[in-house]
């Protein structure tokens, strides 16, 4: 029933003053008449599909719903955020530290995100205190160095000093969340 | 009646229709408009002319006495009539010209629930709809009567005369009360709640959820025959039942039951309660049902019982005639926004960082799926539906978006399925949701926020001055950096208008008669003009 509510053009606004009640029971009408399984006639198929026709033409949309056109490099600002902005890792990742606290135990706990762009393997790194990384996205993400790749999705977890490899197998872009445990200062 | 005749009389009636069509552009007659719930107004008029929207202003403010927060949004028929029923269980018509009350139901007393504990349940919570029986034209709508059953409050539909609010019929109870002890598995604390009717044929369709998952209840959709409000028992959709019956199974449709292509589109809440599975497992889905019978034609379940965290599938879906085929919309509480096509074959996930996600998740997959506020219905215009969804941070940050609106590109690939996206101004970054359903006229969108306020944006494609934006769909990563880490560089759209209101606004900004009806959590119902 929706094509019956298409947009005016000119043309027919003149058919439209005052006429919502007969519309309305006509929709009404029409739609009670059709939801029921009926045998129409070839002439009375061809009737109607002639007049959609004529009503989807009449109604056609009059603006372009396609995607818009790319964005005017000028146009290129900084991004609105609400988090910590991401910055790019020596690796070639996308990181940004989420939390970073002392325990007071003597280690501290830091959460980081990362992401990994689509079909790139980045350079090994290693991180000074021990991690555990959980991927949320993309496949074949983070894996000792060496090694082809680990399973995905995965939460793996690394030795402190431990070369870490991050390869995205995906598409996609891959999110990591890692969470390091350090030597705190005072510790060292 | 012969069957050829009645044929040849349907074509006859859409003649007569294609030749007046566009008169149905005036008015605003079920919630999201129409019953596809498309939640557009196709309508070139100053509401979508982005040189004159601007100018939009209060003209009139209805607030009666002893309203509370309005949940209903405005109908706003042929009559020239407005239609709203309030918290405090009151339904009001109001003239649409001047704001002044018409009548109101009940005369004396309200319709009001004993079982109270969110806007869901204290008086009338959903939007009515419009019709005719015979040449009367009525008003239906839900809401809780304890003038029957258990006098609890138990929820039932109303029919009344439009033009002077005499009642037309009344169904039977269909939202069961039988207690009020909070969490109780042998009470039964149905509600009808959000769900507004839909009129198809010659049937009246709701939803039946429940009071605040107190526990959850038996998710149902009724059919009451138009003519005297019975309940049409050839019409059968409910959730399955657990083995022994050991609490009740969840699916509360909370949502309202959409038509498109002649069948029915719901969705519907969570079940898992630590018992086992209901079987058939209907929680959590997107189902098309047989509008005869209320046969399962076709399910979608993307989260499986084992990973329910209550991401109740609340928000009605939209039935879309789009330039690739017919589209069924809708997004999760989880905030993932799915698009099916008639045939329940998914078109795609949105956000989709993984491919494995269109056949549904799994566990172990690292998603997560729990009570997030993505509860609102989109808009859907063309080839783009607009909506309140998790966008690239569902799987880092889902509740960042739930003071965004999305643009998604519905009939795009996966890499360019962002139109634009948009923090609301004036909306709470973390609400219960931060804002309400948008609508949509001619690529104009209209939301309300929470914190009040009326926002008015345009689509890049009407705006007359270049979006000043651009932005990363992924939070906190540059656009320099943006497509290079497989994400999107896109507008921010223009905000035309930002008109503070008296309270918060959890319905839908009705477009009609040139005009925008918009009611408020303070009780008030204004109408503005640009």
């Amino acid at each position: 029933m929706a094509s019956f509510a298409g947009p005016r053009r000119g043309r027919w606004a003149v058919l439209c003053a005052n006429t919502d009640l007969i519309s309305f029971q006509l929709r009404r009408a029409v739609e009670r008449c059709c939801s029921r399984r009926i045998a129409m006639s070839g002439f009375s198929r061809a009737f109607s599909a002639a007049l959609v026709l004529v009503s989807i033409v009449g109604c056609a949309k009059s603006r372009d719903t396609s995607p818009l056109a790319s964005p005017p490099a000028k146009a290129y600002v900084a991004a609105t955020s609400v988090g910590p902005a991401y910055a790019v890792a020596p690796t070639g990742a996308l990181s940004r530290t989420l939390y970073k606290a002392d325990s007071g135990l003597g280690y501290t706990v830091e959460i980081r995100e990362a992401i990994v762009p689509p079909r790139r393997a980045l350079a090994a790194t290693s991180l000074q205190g021990g991690v555990v990384v959980e991927s949320l996205t993309g496949s074949g993400i983070a894996a000792p160095a060496g090694a082809r790749s680990a399973q995905s999705p995965a939460v793996s977890s690394f030795a402190a000093g431990a070369p870490l490899a991050l390869n995205n197998a995906s598409a996609r872009p891959a999110e990591l969340r890692l969470f390091v445990f350090a030597p705190s200062a005072a510790s060292k | 009646m012969n069957r050829v005749f009645r044929a040849r009389a349907c074509a006859l009636a859409i003649v007569a229709l294609v030749a007046i069509a566009t008169s149905a552009c005036e008015t605003w007659g079920d919630f999201r408009n129409d019953q596809s719930r498309t939640g557009n107004q196709n309508v070139s008029d100053a509401l979508s002319d982005p040189s004159r929207v601007g100018r939009l202003h209060v003209v009139w403010k209805f607030h009666p006495a002893g309203a509370i927060g309005f949940t209903a949004s405005p109908m706003v028929p042929f009559n020239g009539n407005v239609y709203i029923g309030n918290g405090d269980g009151v339904f009001y018509a109001v003239d649409a010209s001047t704001g002044a009350e018409k009548w109101h139901y009940p005369a004396r007393g309200a319709l009001t629930s004993r079982f109270t504990c969110n806007p869901s349940s204290y008086g009338i919570a959903s939007s009515a709809t419009m019709t005719f029986i015979g040449l009367t034209p009525v008003v239906i709508f839900a809401a809780p009567d304890q003038s029957i059953g258990t006098g609890l409050g138990e929820g039932r539909l109303f029919a009344l005369n439009a033009n002077n609010g005499n009642e037309v019929w009344k169904s039977p109870v269909l939202a069961h009360i039988t207690g009020l002890t909070f969490g109780s598995v042998t009470e039964k604390h149905e509600q009808i709640g959000y769900s507004s009717p839909l009129i198809y044929g010659s049937e009246v369709y709701v939803g039946i959820g429940n009071h605040c998952d107190n526990p959850i209840q038996w998710g149902r959709v009724v059919a009451v025959n138009l003519a005297d409000g019975s309940i049409d028992g050839s019409f059968s959709f409910a959730d399955g039942l657990r083995p022994g019956n050991a609490s009740p199974p969840g699916g509360d449709v909370w949502g309202s039951v959409a038509e498109g292509g002649g069948a029915l589109y719901v969705t519907t809440g969570n079940q898992n309660d630590g018992n086992a599975e209901p079987s058939p497992s209907r929680g959590l889905s997107m189902l098309r049902l047989d509008a005869t019978s209320g046969a399962v034609a076709w399910q979608k379940q993307p989260v499986p019982y084992a990973l329910d965290g209550d991401p109740d599938w609340s928000a009605t879906p939209s039935y879309a005639q789009t330039s690739c085929g017919n589209l069924i919309l809708s997004t999760e509480k989880d905030g993932w926004t799915w698009a099916m096509r008639d045939s329940g074959a998914p078109a795609w996930v949105f956000p989709s960082d993984n491919p494995s996600w269109i056949n549904g998740f799994t566990p172990k997959d690292g998603t997560v799926h729990g009570d997030s506020r993505y509860i609102r219905p989109g808009a859907a215009w063309g080839d783009v539906y607009v909506t309140m969804d998790g966008g690239e941070d569902t799987m880092s940050n889902v509740s960042q978006g739930e003071h965004r609106l999305h643009a998604l590109n519905v009939c795009a690939p996966d890499s360019s399925r962002v139109r634009w996206m948009l923090d609301v101004p004036d909306a709470s970054a973390f609400g219960d949701p931060s804002l309400g359903p948008p609508t949509i006229t001619n690529g104009m969108v209209f939301v309300g926020t929470d914190q009040g306020h009326l926002i008015v944006i345009a689509d890049p494609s009407i705006s007359k001055v270049p979006p000043s934006r651009y932005r990363c769909t992924k939070d906190g990563i540059s656009n320099a950096n943006c497509a290079a880490s497989g994400f999107q560089v896109v507008p921010e759209p223009n905000v035309l208008a930002n008109i503070a209101l008296d309270g918060a606004i959890v319905g839908e900004p009705a477009i009609a008669r040139h005009n925008v009806y918009v009611a408020t959590g303070a009780g008030s119902l204004y109408m503005l003009d640009p």
